[in-house]
């Protein structure tokens, strides 16, 4: 099996019976019984590959309290050859916050800005957040659409009975993207920063772009990531009386390349391991090969950094 | 050569020249030295139509020729015309080694006799009689018990009421049984070949003086007749019983008795590696297994693996899909009642079963003359070739391999005639873990591993007194601790303790001839233990989004965190009358449940009615509620809503089965289940988390056809099954109705198993299933948060995999070297045809490509097994 795949069924009603199904699957799947997809971590057409938020005022801070302007940038992953167009809208409302991961807008959106003229530049918006109270448990939502063809048609994402990626766009299959952002007066969700010189081409720095290289299997190392992670995950415990618990945060990178194959698709910092080196792996072609990669680091709570690569392999 | 014509042996009548016949063996030949022919293979002149009752020797002169064959036959000495023309016919198709002479083959004329023997008799039967008085139920000694008439064979019973007699030919005998008092009952018996008949007679003594008995003493002097077993009348509908012999057989089961409830009419076929038992269109929680009246946490080791009780210690299981009897509660689907045998061996003996899964053992001992015990135990070693075998899989380690065990140890003692103890206590563990060496490629959040743990422990203990012959008995106490925990990834965890107390204490009374009342207490407490740490859970079924759900990654949801514990007190109190009306018998009861948590009572009234239309026929039809509790998650302070009520059920069946011959039933039977107050997630998922707000509907039509193992003489028996049922729920009170996840339209169920001569067994098991409902996913969202899809699902359940057929087969070999001591290799062989069910999509990524997963392929088990 080369490509991810995942279960669509429901395996049981009692959770136990369901992990059971899920080992099942899991044995399943993992031994290839499953589908032959594509890598996710594959670029081969333009797509979102995350965003970038931060509060006017302070670039640091990647959710915003009521009342503050939010920036946004969607970084667009693109072949490495040409870049390709896209037309894309974006819109935020008011949502509940839920356990459900579907898009519920608790009103009509309060922002929308959109390009449905053809283009390569990142989609960016400049977000004014209402000043909403917090006894109100609301947060943002921002939902989205980006067409590799065709037009966006936005409206149908903010029904759910009419919500599918198969005709938000005039043409072609959609990527709808729905990110959620709470909106806290004491906010002090920092994003993650890439440390400097953070990326090791087996072991080496990260060679020039007019500096060819070899195919064959590389190893990429992040170094410095621990120290970036920050103690901002807060719990409230059902101790009587309840009591506020911080932990430090996990940060999570993903790792995307326009050629090759990469032995996994994220790497996890957390407080069991450090993770191994990423292994990623090229086939020599009769010309020079130009391969770009992204590498985002989030903290799966809005904050998010991207590094961009590129990396030339010499004809075999 | 049939087993009516054996023949006792035939030889040569060589008339050949009297110098050859002459030879020492021990000389080597001389060149002229004359080899007579051989018959190459048997002569079967077959069987006479009518027996012989003497033995009868036919002679025949033959010509044999150089080539072996053999001509020219002619009757010498005649046996009758049938004998005659047997032989001769035989003798004529036979074929010879020719006669030899000097290394040259030479035509002879012979002599062959051949000796028609009798059949052997059938093997005697034995009958054995008890005696007791109807009043104090005490053996009667010195009672004279009489076979067949004036001139018939007689006996006296013994202190222990007992008369025993042996060699009896097969067939009806009359019965007469006298008191040393005068007092006489006469019955009919049935002798079956080679097996022994227990017959209690209940015959009452002289009259007691005036005004030394109460009511009920008196009554009961009234009393006498034949029983052959003592067992209640049914008070179910429909009860569906299956024999120790049977569900040992049942092929793609690996003789796992438990697993033979899959062929049941009604059962629908598991969630591919769940093991859960879905029961006319009911949610798994709905449904519950009892051993013996106490409520059993885990039917089977590792979703449908093995179960968890060894089968040669089950009696017989009783399956209930629905309008249970008012003894069983807190479920609103169906009821398996697990029968344990009496343990009370003659001798010591055991049992090893060894196979490519597991190895068992038991051990069976007399404990004096009123006692017995039996210990068992059973463990996997998956775990030395598991983790091998696993190698190839992508990213996928053991750390911990599947490694289950479980154990039985059963002591039964009865201190007098009207007490029977029995100390039970059993256990069973399940552990596995999978590592994953990275994370997992759809979901960030889904690395380090999945990890369950499964274990219980249960003594019980139980009294059953016969108070007199109105009125029995019978306290349970059992008392166990259970433990589940699972974790998936690193943001799912879960960890739940229960110490279970169950007692029930239940007494029959016959009020009348015609009148049986039955009273009981039966109360479950059980103070729990929630440890859970993951996405806040809401509705599973019908629900692809659910945590879990196959289509919403872990990553990017809220974890919470929860430690927490309460006390469930379920106590409840039901009575249930049976009124016989020949030829109708009315049941009525009601049952009475306390839901502690919620703080609810409920109430369920509960009618059976039995027609007998014919001595071989009988119409059903029952109707009542039912209400099962929420689940502890579902009603907890913190995880839940405890506002929540008990969730409730109406039951209707009708149907009818009729017994064309003995052992075989022909049955019909149509249903219709209403579930009100179900419990639901709210659209959101926010508070109160759950509601009341779900109704459903369940509907169908059963028919089965089985043939019992006493019906052929055991040479085979089975059951075909076919049920025709639509399961539909619905979630809010705007929602359309849509499909249950496990609703199966059609599911039909073939099993037999045929006994071959020389102790070979065959049986198959075939099944066609509708696909399980599925739901379209149409495309995904992407959470640029944690960087992953959640899938779209469109109409929940609006379409369905494809058919689900498979084939299971299993040969066995016995050898048997006594009554008592066999030893057994069989192979087992599911999905013989190594079909690739669909039990499921796979998708990419971002969900806008799929690919179907395929269910288990051919697996072949090899065993064997040792009785002592």
């Amino acid at each position: 099996m080369t490509g991810p795949s995942r279960s669509g069924t429901r395996p049981g009603e009692t959770r136990l019976a369901r992990t059971l199904g899920l080992a099942a699957w899991a044995l399943a799947l993992g031994a290839g019984c499953g589908g032959d997809f594509d890598s996710p971590t594959l670029i081969t057409e333009a797509r979102v590959l995350g965003s970038i938020t931060t509060v006017d005022g302070d670039p640091e801070r990647a959710t915003p309290a009521p009342g503050e302007t939010l920036q946004l940038r969607w970084v667009v992953g693109q072949p490495a050859d040409e870049p390709r167009p896209f037309t894309w809208t974006l819109a935020a409302c008011l949502a509940r916050p839920s356990p459900v991961r579907r898009p519920f807008c608790v009103d009509e959106p309060f922002f929308a800005v959109g390009e449905t003229t053809p283009t390569t530049e990142a989609p960016t918006a400049t977000i004014p957040v209402p000043a909403i109270g917090e006894q109100e448990d609301l947060e943002v939502l921002l939902l989205g659409v980006f067409c590799r063809d065709g037009v966006p048609d936005l409206a149908r994402v903010n029904n759910p009975q009419d919500l599918d990626a198969f005709n938000v766009c005039s043409e072609g299959i959609g990527q709808i993207i729905g990110q959620s952002l709470r909106v806290l007066s004491d906010s002090d969700n920092l994003r993650p920063r890439w440390p400097a010189n953070a990326l090791l081409l087996n072991g080496a720095p990260w060679p020039g772009a007019d500096e060819c290289v070899p195919a064959g299997t590389f190893d990429l190392a992040f170094g410095g990531i621990e120290n970036v992670r920050r103690d901002e995950v807060t719990f409230t415990s059902n101790d009587e009386p309840p009591r506020t618990i911080v932990e430090r945060e996990d940060l999570l990178l993903s790792h995307f390349a326009t050629a090759g194959e990469m032995e996994r698709q994220w790497s996890v910092f957390d407080d069991d391991e450090v993770p191994t080196p990423l292994e990623w792996s090229i086939e020599a072609r009769a010309e020079a090969t130009r391969v770009r990669f992204y590498f985002g680091l989030r903290d799966q709570r809005g904050g998010a950094d991207f590094l961009e690569r590129e990396l030339c392999i010499a004809p075999g | 050569m049939t087993s009516a014509t054996r023949w006792a042996g035939a030889f040569w009548a060589v008339c050949l020249t009297s110098h050859a016949a002459a030879q020492p063996p021990s000389e080597p030949p001389s060149p002229d030295a004359v080899e007579p022919p051989q018959l190459l293979g048997e002569l079967d002149p077959g069987t006479p139509d009518e027996p012989v009752t003497d033995a009868v020797t036919v002679t025949a002169a033959v010509t044999i020729t150089a080539e072996g064959i053999v001509t020219d036959v002619a009757i010498v000495e005649s046996g009758g015309e049938e004998l005659d023309a047997r032989l001769r016919r035989a003798l004529e198709v036979a074929r010879f080694r020719p006669a030899m002479r000097g290394g040259e083959a030479f035509a002879v004329r012979v002599r062959y006799a051949y000796t028609f023997t009798p059949p052997p008799p059938p093997p005697a039967g034995v009958l054995v009689v008890e005696v007791r008085d109807p009043m104090d139920d005490a053996p009667v000694e010195g009672a004279a018990v009489r076979l067949g008439g004036e001139e018939g064979e007689r006996a006296v019973t013994d202190a222990e009421g007992l008369a025993a007699f042996e060699g009896l030919s097969p067939g009806t005998v009359e019965l007469r049984v006298t008191r040393a008092e005068g007092m006489s009952v006469e019955s009919q018996e049935e002798i079956l070949a080679g097996e022994e008949t227990y017959v209690l007679l209940r015959v009452a003594g002289p009259a007691p003086e005036p005004g030394t008995l109460d009511e009920d003493d008196e009554e009961g002097l009234l009393e006498f007749g034949s029983t052959a077993t003592v067992e209640a009348p049914p008070r179910e509908v429909t009860r569906r019983t299956i024999s120790q012999e049977e569900m040992l057989s049942v092929a793609g089961t690996r003789g796992d008795a438990l697993r033979a409830i899959e062929v049941f009419p009604g059962v629908a076929r598991p969630a591919f590696g769940s093991g859960e038992l879905i029961i006319r269109g009911a949610a798994p929680e709905d449904s519950q297994v009892f051993l013996e009246g106490t409520p059993v946490p885990l039917l089977y080791h590792f979703g449908g693996l093995t179960s968890f009780f060894q089968g040669t210690l089950l009696d017989q299981i009783n399956f209930y899909p629905g309008n249970f009897s008012t003894r069983y509660g807190r479920r609103v689907g169906g009821v398996v009642e697990v029968d344990v045998t009496d343990a009370r061996p003659e001798r010591v003996r055991g049992m090893v079963d060894l196979n490519l899964i597991d190895v068992s053992a038991v051990l069976e001992a007399p404990l004096g003359e009123r006692g017995g015990m039996a210990v068992a135990a059973r463990r996997s070693w998956l775990d030395t070739w598991f983790g091998a075998a696993l190698g190839g899989a992508d990213g996928i380690s053991l750390t911990t391999a599947p490694v289950y065990y479980d154990y039985q140890a059963i002591a039964t003692y009865r201190p007098s005639d009207r007490d029977r103890l029995r100390l039970m206590a059993y256990g069973s563990s399940d552990t596995l873990r999978l590592l994953f060496e990275e994370p997992d490629e759809e979901d960030p959040s889904f690395r380090g591993g999945l990890g369950t743990r499964t274990q219980f422990h249960f003594v019980d203990f139980r009294w059953e007194r016969d108070w007199n012959s109105k009125l029995q008995q019978e306290i349970a106490l059992s008392s166990g601790w259970t433990g589940i925990a699972f974790d998936v990834g690193e943001n799912l965890a879960f960890d739940q303790t229960q110490t279970h107390v169950n007692l029930r204490s239940e007494w029959r009374w016959r009020a009348h001839d015609r009148l049986r009342i039955t009273t009981g207490l039966d109360s479950f407490i059980a103070p729990f233990n929630i440890d859970y740490t993951g996405p806040l859970p809401g509705q599973e079924e019908g629900n692809p989004n659910s945590v879990g759900g196959g289509i919403t990654p872990f990553a990017g949801q809220d974890d919470v965190r929860v430690d927490t514990g309460d006390l469930a007190f379920r106590p409840a109190l039901y009575a249930e009358a049976d009124l016989d009306l020949d030829p109708l018998t009315v049941i009525v009861g009601a049952r009475a449940d306390y839901y502690g948590i919620v703080d609810r009572w409920t109430v369920d009234p509960r009618l059976t009615m039995l027609v007998d239309v014919h001595e071989d026929a009988q119409l059903k039809l029952g109707v009542g509620t039912f209400s099962q509790a929420p689940e502890l998650n579902q009603s907890s302070r913190e995880l839940g809503n405890p506002m929540l009520r008990p969730i409730r059920a109406l039951h209707l069946t009708a149907g009818g089965q009729y017994d064309p011959d003995e052992g075989i039933r022909l049955g019909v039977e149509g249903f219709y289940k209403y579930l009100w107050d179900r419990v639901v997630g709210t659209p959101d998922g926010n508070e109160p988390i759950f509601t009341n707000d779900g109704i459903g509907r369940i509907y169908g039509l059963e028919v089965s056809a089985r043939i019992r193992p006493d019906a052929f003489g055991g040479r085979f028996f089975g059951l075909l099954s076919y049920t025709l049922s639509r399961s539909e729920r619905r979630d809010q009170a705007t929602d359309e109705s849509r499909l249950f996840d496990f609703d199966q339209t059609h599911i039909f169920s073939l099993s037999g198993t045929f006994r071959l001569p020389k102790n070979w067994e065959i049986g198959g098991t075939m099944r066609l299933v509708s696909g399980n409902p599925a739901t379209r996913v149409r495309g995904g969202v992407y959470d640029p948060n944690s960087d992953t899809y959640s899938g779209i699902p469109g109409l929940i359940n609006n379409t369905r995999d494809p058919l689900f057929h498979r084939l299971d087969l299993r040969v066995q070999k016995n050898w048997n070297f006594d009554d008592e001591r066999r030893v057994s290799v069989y192979l087992d062989i599911q999905n013989v045809y190594n079909q690739m069910n669909q039990e499921g999509l796979s998708f990419n990524f971002d969900f806008t490509q799929t690919a179907p997963v395929s269910g288990l392929p051919i697996i072949p088990s090899i065993g064997f097994r040792g009785e002592l």
